[in-house]
């Protein structure tokens, strides 16, 4: 046992070493770390700031709130909002969401000064419901655009900062990003330490322990309490800020939700409540740690997936749940009470007689390493700070630079204007025209089939690369294509996952089969849990670990969160698997293009048939579910359902409400439309069904054509609803590859063989959108690589004059994509109907193809 | 807006109950909870939602779907008395939030594992308790209340009834009463405390495993999120009718389904489905703010 006095030399030099240790750290980061560990440690400080603010207020001043996710929502859309629709630079949009926040904060205060434990727990709850409700409410539609949100409310350009550089890239955006949440989580550090460590400090812990004796004792309790919720709201609120300025993308999900309210609280007891340092190092453990169980659960070998092989995707949020409630009975305050236990072996500290003890109340855990830290620490963090930036500096200039030079070669000038000329690829038929479905194949490789590109001179720019020498550089032996794709963390998981499958399953039949001569595939899926949050680092990751291309990332709030980055990096962003109609934006955004068939293409062709059944004209009820995929896919049926199609009753349903929407469909039977097009999602896809066939039932007479968007469209999730479903209307342009009568075809035939040989039959039609996204991108890396060297470039100019018949697509579809003049992959749709008896969906009419551009 | 007929609004007033059934079925087990033990189990529909996987795979080997049911409320009752035991009592001891935030991880752990173990979508719909055809419907004056809705609100009704008798005429339900408000005192007159502590979360997992299972057969599948908005709506209601009262979650639950409904519908433009929810969330609020211990809850006294 050590025993040392409090400010004695001995004290001194241990202040001395912890801080040296958190400089090298803090510097050690940005610098020599991967651009993923950077993003991570950048959200981290975030999520930290959110789990600080939530510490001052629990910890310290004994107040439950589960409602900081709308704090932190307040920062995310003042930001959102001031930055997208009125210009501001991001900097200054965080004084204003702490404003508001604040006042905020004090409202929420007044309840409190009369409530504790539960009914403040239940209070705070519903703040953290409430508020995502409020943002998607219609009339505050002006100002917060509804279930749609933001996505440029971030940095378009970041600024440039002394000692940081011209800022640009994926190194530039995480580095930046990481000293931006330094500086501010710094500023929130001091202003908590501040609080706690003064007079006001004290109030509050002895509000925390006993509100009628602080009151005795003269303590201003309406008071405190009203400042410590302000603050703790406005520090909150500038987490929510910084987090938009990160991605620039905003919707009324995940973190601004009661999933950010558990997530702090998380954080918070991790690290250890009450606790100056408590956050910090919680936050710092639980995103390495989540990083690692979300990475690891993705793979197929591994502590990890051996030891929940019975599990459905990645174990990450039981096994934090796990470590959640263990923390409670092992350690309840966290890591930092765990350390101080542990060094309170070796060393005492034995205070100051004065004054001291009464300071020393404000940590709860006690112990030995009670380091008051004194004033000239933060004066010694800001130094660092300035010390960090020049030396991130200089290993920004270590770099090359990436101003200035034109790429001496572009490889992009000779557009390829076939891929069949290469010969001695078996199974390359070289099918030119596509017709009725009978494909030419008489060997085992799936047909892969092109027709003629016609030489066009669009060609991607990559002048204004972070580095055009790599976007130009020749991709030889192996090309890695990474893709995002939620594998963990409930339904979204549930429902992706087997999209996952598929790509890799296309992928390994294609190195299998050779597909590529020479060059081989890899594959790396990242998780991203469907939250848009998580999605960059992710990307990140990928791109550290060697990724050359993306294709398939799954959401369209998540290909927002990265469009800008891999736009500045030039990687191209093959294939998302979104449907809102901006992933056409081939001016802003060259290297992003899309996979589904856009929302406006599907609602057209539905308003088509509707116009087929009905020349006289229909009445239409909408319902839909409320979130940015139900809103954008309404506003376009909205804007398709012209000249006697109109929209009589609109209905819509929370994302988050799994139960039968009965009320709902009472609604839309009362204006007895003569169609009803639902826009459900997962679960609620089956839910809708016989909800409207009770309310037919109930309404006699009322028989409503019933279309569903092609979401729903799969056998598996339409066998739930029973014979409900039975007749209704939805599209397709794959195959219908849940239907055992086509599993002889051949490309089919290809696909239910190698995702039955990887041991998963069942997920057969839902694997379909990935292996389709594993084909395209083999087949445009083969235009690539038919036209010139392999390049990111030569790349994206491949999958801009494209035209490719996938082989789970049905007889007809072509996709193509020609420059700036057809912007969209897949334009055709089959209008379908679905048979309850078969189990199959049959063919209404001939392929609508008029909406090709 | 139109004055809605009078066929319309008993319509929604079918509508509301029905849900709002569904709510006090919840909203019964928080009270249960929290009159034996102070406590509010952030979990409790998370719990219900497990059991109910637990009664679909009894009833998937093949028991009929009531034996099923009354197999799983015992489970459930197990399940709740050890939960009790094994990680809220420990606890409860340092603090009451820490509490809070055992439930909490229970409420992500079982949330998690409910996804990972039965996360696809089932092969099979979810049977009912109850005739659920589509024609399966009283008329009522121009207005349809389904006879599966109407079994769920008698279930609730009668389970709400049992309730009441267990707290009110046994003496089991009088040492509740004698734990929760003073437990050391009950300990001096020779109660048991610990076991009711555990037949309080005992009997509120096991209705939740009648609740879920109803919700299921409604819903026609079980699925790992089904209750999350439903415990919304539940603390909502059992906050308006008093954390400790049943025949107030009783009636709030049942108020709460109208009111919404009636709301959304005569308004719809302002409220409408998607702010459904947000009328509860603001009777939340303000019952908080103006009245804590609800319309029917008892105010607790607390001496310095």
């Amino acid at each position: 046992m050590w025993k040392i006095r409090e400010s004695s030399p001995a004290h001194w030099l241990l202040r001395a070493l912890a801080a040296v240790a958190v400089i090298l750290v803090v510097l050690y980061i940005p610098t020599k770390t991967s651009t993923s560990t950077v993003s991570d440690f950048a959200y981290a400080f975030e999520l930290i700031i959110a789990a600080m603010s939530l510490n001052l207020l629990f910890g310290f001043a004994g107040q439950i709130s589960l409602g900081h996710s709308a704090f932190y929502g307040v920062g995310a859309y003042s930001t959102a909002i001031l930055v997208e629709d009125y210009g501001w630079a991001p900097g200054w949009t965080f004084y204003v969401g702490a404003v508001a926040a604040f006042a905020v904060g004090v409202l929420v205060s007044f309840p409190a000064l009369r409530l504790k434990g539960v009914y403040l727990a239940l209070v705070t709850l519903a703040l953290a419901v409430l508020f995502p409700l409020l943002v998607k409410w219609p009339k505050l539609e002006w100002l917060t655009n509804g279930p749609k949100g933001f996505t440029n409310g971030g940095y378009a350009t970041l600024p440039d900062w002394p000692f940081l550089g011209a800022l640009k890239g994926r190194d530039g955006r995480a580095v930046f990003g990481y000293w931006l949440a330094l500086v501010v989580l710094t500023l929130c550090y001091l202003v908590c330490r501040g609080i706690v460590r003064s007079r006001s400090g004290r109030s509050l812990i002895a509000v925390r322990d006993n509100q009628t004796a602080a009151a005795v004792m003269g303590v201003n309790v309406a008071a405190t309490k009203g400042i410590v919720f302000g603050v703790s709201a406005a520090m909150c609120a500038v987490a929510g800020s910084l987090g938009t300025a990160r991605s620039g993308v905003v919707v009324p999900e995940g973190n601004l939700t009661l999933v950010g309210s558990i997530l702090f609280v998380i954080i918070m007891v991790f690290g250890g409540a009450s606790t100056l340092w408590g956050p910090i190092v919680g936050g710092i453990a639980y995103v390495l740690l989540d990083s690692y169980l979300r990475d690891a659960g993705g793979k197929d070998d591994g502590l990890i997936p051996s030891l929940f092989g019975w599990f459905n995707g990645s174990p990450a949020s039981l096994i934090i749940a796990v470590l959640l409630i263990a923390f409670m009975f092992v350690a309840p305050f966290g890591i930092v009470g765990l350390v101080r236990r542990a060094f309170a072996r070796v060393v005492t500290l034995i205070p100051r007689p004065a004054g001291a003890a009464a300071a020393a109340a404000g940590d709860g855990a006690g112990g030995a390493a009670r380091s008051r830290v004194p004033a000239e620490a933060g004066l010694a963090l800001a130094a660092v700070l300035t010390i960090g930036m020049i030396v991130a500096q200089r290993s920004q200039d270590a770099e090359p630079s990436a101003a200035g030079e034109t790429p001496s070669v572009d490889s992009s000038t000779s557009p390829a204007t076939t891929l069949a000329g290469t010969p001695g690829n078996t199974g390359e038929a070289a099918v030119t025209t596509v017709d009725d479905g009978s494909v030419s194949t008489d060997s085992a490789v799936a047909p892969v089939e092109t027709t003629v590109a016609a030489p066009v001179a669009w060609t991607v720019p990559t002048d204004n690369c972070v580095d055009p020498e790599a976007a130009n550089a020749p991709i030889e032996g192996t090309l890695k294509i990474g893709s995002v794709m939620p594998l963990s963390g409930g339904a979204p998981a549930i429902a992706f996952g087997p999209v996952a499958d598929g790509l890799r399953a296309y992928i390994d039949y294609a190195n299998a089969q050779g597909l590529l001569g020479d060059l081989r595939l890899e594959v790396e899926i990242a998780d991203d849990q469907y939250s848009k949050d998580l999605t960059p680092g992710a990307v990140n990751t990928l791109l550290d670990n060697g990724a050359h291309i993306m294709s398939g990332i799954i959401g369209s709030p998540n290909n927002a969160a990265v469009r800008t980055t891999l736009n500045e990096e030039c990687v191209p962003q093959l294939l998302a698997l979104t449907g809102a109609p901006e992933w056409g934006e081939v001016a802003e955004y060259p290297w992003t293009n899309g996979v589904l068939p856009p929302y406006t293409i599907e609602t057209k062709s539905y308003v088509k048939t509707i116009r087929e059944l009905m020349p006289a004209g229909a009445t239409v009820g909408l319902f839909y579910v409320n979130n940015e995929f139900g809103q954008v896919y309404a506003d376009a049926f909205k804007e398709s359902a012209t000249d006697g199609i109109s929209i009589v009753e609109t209905q819509t349903i929370e994302a988050t409400d799994e139960n039968p929407p009965t009320a709902q469909a009472t609604a839309l039977a009362a204006a007895r439309p003569d169609v009803i097009m639902g826009v459900p999602l997962g679960a609620g896809c089956y839910r809708f069904l016989p909800e409207i066939a009770n309310a037919m039932a109930a309404n006699p007479g009322w028989e409503p054509k019933i279309f569903l968007t092609n979401t729903c469209a799969s056998a598996l999730i339409l066998a739930l609803s029973g014979p409900s479903g039975d007749g209704l209307y939805t599209s397709a342009n794959l195959a219908d590859v849940g239907n055992p009568a086509l599993h002889g075809e051949p490309g089919i035939k290809e696909y239910v063989d190698a995702i039955a040989a990887a041991g998963k039959p069942d997920i057969i039609p839902s694997a379909q959108p990935g292996w389709t996204v594993g084909e395209l991108t083999v087949a445009i890396v083969k235009q690539a690589m038919a036209a010139g060297p392999l390049t990111r470039a030569s790349i994206m100019n491949a999958a801009r004059q494209f035209t490719y018949t996938p082989s789970l697509a049905r007889p007809d579809v072509v996709f193509k994509l020609n420059g700036e003049t057809d912007v969209y992959l897949a334009e055709s749709l089959q209008i379908v109907q679905w048979d309850f008896d078969t189990q199959t969906f049959t063919d209404v009419g001939s392929l609508i193809t008029e909406f090709e551009s | 807006m139109d004055f809605p007929s009078f066929a319309q609004l008993l319509q929604y007033i079918f509508d509301g109950l029905s849900v709002g059934a569904i709510y006090s079925l919840l909203a019964l087990g928080l009270v249960v909870v929290y009159r034996g033990t102070g406590h509010l189990n952030f979990a409790q529909g998370e719990m219900a939602t497990l059991c109910t996987y637990g009664v679909w795979e009894l009833h998937d080997r093949g028991l009929p779907l009531i034996v099923a049911l009354v197999v799983g409320a015992a489970i459930g009752f197990g399940l709740g008395a050890a939960v009790e035991t094994t990680l809220i009592r420990p606890v409860a001891k340092k603090s009451p939030f820490a509490v809070i935030i055992v439930t909490i991880g229970l409420f992500l752990g079982i949330n998690s594992l409910t996804n990972g173990v039965w996360g696809p979508p089932p092969e099979e719909a979810m049977p009912s308790l109850f005739p659920n055809k589509p024609d399966d419907f009283a008329s009522i004056f121009g207005a349809t209340w389904r006879y599966e809705r109407i079994g769920v609100l008698l279930v609730c009704l009668a389970l709400g009834a049992g309730l009441l008798q267990l707290f009110k005429r046994t003496r089991f339900g009088l040492a509740m009463r004698a734990v929760a408000s003073n437990p050391e005192s009950s300990r001096l007159v020779g109660i048991s405390t610990s076991h009711v502590l555990m037949a309080s979360w005992g009997i509120a997992a096991a209705l939740g495993a009648i609740s879920g299972t109803l919700v299921a057969g409604v819903n026609t599948s079980v699925t790992p999120g089904m209750m999350f908005s439903i415990f919304v709506y539940a603390s909502a209601a059992a906050t308006l009718g008093g954390l400790d009262s049943v025949g107030g979650a009783l009636i709030a639950g049942l108020s709460i389904g109208v009111v919404e409904n009636l709301a959304a519908n005569i308004f719809p433009d302002w409220i409408g489905q998607s702010m459904r929810l947000a009328v509860a969330l603001v009777i939340i609020l303000v019952v908080l703010l103006f009245k804590p211990s609800g319309l029917f809850g008892s105010s607790k006294v607390e001496r310095v």
